[in-house]
């Protein structure tokens, strides 16, 4: 037996405990109940727009290296 | 994340109640942060934002970097430094070796600290072992890998580091160079050797079949019947696609058990979830009852049977 309230499960397994008279109750009986499925890692494709701001490293890399600082050091 | 997306219902149709999702990495070995939703029907999916960043080592992150795995470690280990050495601060006095953004090393700042899951995406052994290693210089890393194809083959190590794992099921073909030592006894071994490991859609043509995860779990029990093949429990598969996955990302006080004090995602199914003769009768999130249907399900019981006069022309004979 699962008993949920507000959203959250208050008891699960083998429950000994007295429910209200308004509980909305299911039975299940014959059937296999279990927690919902939780997907690990399906890949969000984001559009290009939005991973726009991730702008290549070694670009900027190389960049960094030729700032004026670095270009000032005797040649 | 388009909560209207079909992927979606689809997925909650057949049992699936939250999803880890990230980024795909494009330009930068950082491909951003990821989130945890739920898939009820409802247009406020997020269940926590910024749970976690993700990176990618190995050949994805290699190509990205330039070409060579030096340089995608190198990036990564040095945007690491910055991150540490920028601790939140506003950076007035930047050291010289700078090769992030004040944003990107801002961002990096709570994963150095702690505060925030480092999702690594890596396959090899030898790379896994790279990112293992890189607690010794960042102690405070929380770090989970996603892939490692070949992570049975230092299964010890991953074990003794206590990280989680979130590996394809059945991924027995080497589709590159970095998962030449793939195996569809790779979760089975781990697990034998004491890894947390969990079941994930790494492949991004197996993202879009989300539901088929509990095939893929079905398909590890078989595997321990299997002579030389390694498998794992009924019980253990079950917990791969949803304790395990909470827990990978920190919330496993959240969901993805039916305990006490856990949110209300609970599924009726018709038989053995992990049968594909099975099929949910009920699906409940947060509490809240979800419909079943979705435009594929329309679909099929538009045109599953037709009236002979609303066929087209040449099927009315």
């Amino acid at each position: 037996m699962v008993v949920i309230r507000d959203g959250r499960v208050v008891a699960a397994g083998d429950v000994r405990m007295k429910l209200p008279a308004d509980t909305q109750v299911i039975d299940a009986t014959g059937k296999w109940v279990t927690p919902g499925i939780v997907a690990g890692f399906p890949g969000l494709v984001w559009p290009k727009s939005i991973s726009a701001p991730t702008d290549p490293m070694i670009p900027r890399l190389v960049e960094a290296r030729s700032a004026p600082r670095s270009t000032s050091r005797p040649e | 994340v388009n909560p209207k997306a079909s992927t979606i219902a689809v997925s909650r149709t057949d049992g699936v109640t939250r999803a880890v999702v990230a980024p795909v990495a494009a330009k930068n070995i950082f491909a951003g942060q990821g989130a945890i939703i739920d898939t009820g029907d409802d247009m406020d999916p997020i269940v926590r934002a910024r749970a976690f960043q993700f990176v990618e080592l190995g050949e994805g992150g290699a190509g990205i970097a330039g070409g060579s795995r030096s340089a995608s470690f190198a990036l990564f280990r040095n945007a690491l430094r910055e991150a540490r050495d920028l601790r939140g601060r506003v950076d007035a006095n930047r050291q010289e070796d700078v090769l992030l953004t004040r944003f990107d090393a801002a961002a990096l700042v709570p994963v150095v600290q702690g505060k925030q899951l480092l999702l690594v995406h890596v396959e090899r052994a030898k790379d896994i072992l790279n990112v293992l290693e890189l607690r010794q210089e960042f102690p405070g890393l929380k770090i989970a890998l996603v892939g490692v194809t070949e992570g049975w083959l230092v299964a010890d190590k991953l074990a003794a580091s206590g990280v989680w794992v979130i590996a394809s099921a059945l991924n027995d073909l080497p589709a590159s160079f970095e998962m030449l030592a793939a195996t569809q006894s790779n979760i089975g071994r781990m697990r034998a050797t004491g890894v947390n490991v969990a079941i994930g859609m790494i492949d991004d043509n197996d993202t879009r079949y989300v539901r088929n995860q509990r095939q893929y779990a079905g398909n590890l029990v078989a595997l321990g019947k299997v002579p030389g093949a390694a498998g794992v429990s009924w019980a253990e598969a079950f917990a791969m696609i949803s304790s395990r996955p909470a827990e990978a990302v920190g919330l496993g006080g959240e969901f993805g058990s039916l305990a006490a004090g856990r949110r209300g995602d609970v599924v009726i199914w018709s038989g053995d979830p992990l049968e594909l003769d099975s099929a949910p009768e009920a699906v409940w999130i947060d509490g809240v009852r979800q419909p079943l249907d979705n435009h594929q399900t329309k679909l099929r019981d538009r045109y599953r049977s037709l009236e002979r006069k609303a066929l087209p022309e040449a099927y009315r004979k």
